[in-house]
């Protein structure tokens, strides 16, 4: 099956070309595109000065934006698996054939690379732990669905979710969100074992007087989607 | 009570009111799709200060203390109305923008990307 990685960048153009050698050492010869979203440092000079398979968005989208278009992206391409890939360093590119394979083999159709079930290698501090275990509470309420790394961008996605993703994908914060309109729609969710990474250059989009406006917000939107249960399909 | 005074003022500020919505709108600053509700919500307004009548109907039925509150009673509801209206605009706005900024970004690979391979044809040639 035809597999896309998908890398969200902005402002990367210290992380970027690493992140690309070593998805080329671990996965040679698999399809890659960034979308570098409108970054304000030269991530653009770097991706065409190495040749990087890119897309340029025009203005600033967010990660949610971003994301889509890699999807819509991966639709006109007509592959069958899309796998979300960080492009700051933060993610083993060593386990996405693990990722891949529940998908390949019609056991999920979204497959999220947790860190939290053999609990190795980065974990992040107590405090977001403890906001991505309420997350994880609050999908198992509404979902029907045991996630223990809500927020992790680490994820495959088959043919049909891809599809999905790319006329309806969550904006601000789509981690979470993507999931819970997954599992409403119907898509089968499942994690697998994951070890990441600290991030080694820049800093993380969530600050810590940020992280409790997005639990709120987050976990309200989760609730919303259940209240409103809109037909996503 | 509503006050001849009040009434006057209220009277005047909503003519200057609607006089800025077609100011705005001769200059092109505001398209009349938007105007409507803007329109309206001036109408009714004029309306309540031209016939004090209706409004002492309404304050009277609602169990209102005063005219002056039921004015404002009808004020807020419209600005919710108008405001919640905006919302839904912006939303349809920024969904619209997204799939534009996409869909030019996709385009722009493709021409790169045909630009190189005919550079490349060019080059074997």
């Amino acid at each position: 099956m035809k597999a896309l990685v998908i890398i969200p960048a902005y402002n990367e153009a210290l992380n970027i070309v690493n992140t690309i050698e070593s998805l080329k050492k671990d996965c040679p010869g698999i399809d890659y595109v960034v979308v570098n979203d409108c970054s304000t440092d030269d991530t653009e000079e770097v991706l065409v000065s190495h040749g990087i398979n890119h897309i340029k968005l025009p203005v600033n989208l967010g990660i949610g934006g971003g994301m889509q278009a890699g999807y819509r992206y991966a639709v006109q391409h007509n592959y069958d698996i899309t796998v979300q890939f960080d492009g700051d360093g933060q993610h083993n590119a060593s386990y996405i054939r693990d990722l891949i394979r529940p998908v390949e083999n019609g056991e999920a159709d979204l497959v999220i690379g947790s860190r939290f079930i053999d609990k190795e290698g980065f974990q992040t501090s107590g405090m977001r732990r403890l906001g991505i275990r309420l997350l994880g509470a609050v999908l198992r309420l509404c979902g029907h669905v045991k996630i223990t790394d809500a927020t992790s961008g680490f994820r495959a996605a088959g043919k049909d979710v891809t599809e999905f993703f790319s006329r309806n994908y969550a904006q601000d914060y789509p981690e979470p969100e993507s999931i819970i309109a997954s599992t409403l729609s119907g898509f089968r969710v499942k994690e697998i074992p994951v070890i990441m990474n600290e991030r080694t250059q820049g800093v993380s989009s969530i600050n810590a007087a940020k992280s409790v406006y997005y639990m709120i917000k987050v976990t309200l939107a989760i609730l919303i989607y259940k209240l409103v249960g809109k037909k996503w399909r | 009570m509503m006050t001849t005074l009040f009434r006057t003022i209220l009277i005047i500020l909503v003519l200057l009111y609607i006089l800025l919505i077609i100011l705005l709108m001769r200059k092109g600053r505001m398209s009349l799709k938007y105007s409507l509700m803007w329109f309206l919500a001036g109408l009714v307004l004029l309306i309540c200060a031209i016939f004090p009548g209706i409004i002492r109907f309404f304050t009277h039925m609602l169990g209102i203390y005063s005219e002056t509150n039921a004015i404002f009673f009808v004020g807020v509801i419209f600005l919710l109305l108008i405001i919640l209206s905006l919302t839904s605009i912006v939303s349809g706005l920024n969904e619209r923008l997204r799939s534009l900024t996409q869909t030019q970004a996709l385009l722009e690979k493709r021409v790169r990307d045909l630009e190189a391979a005919a550079s490349d044809k060019e080059n074997k040639a």
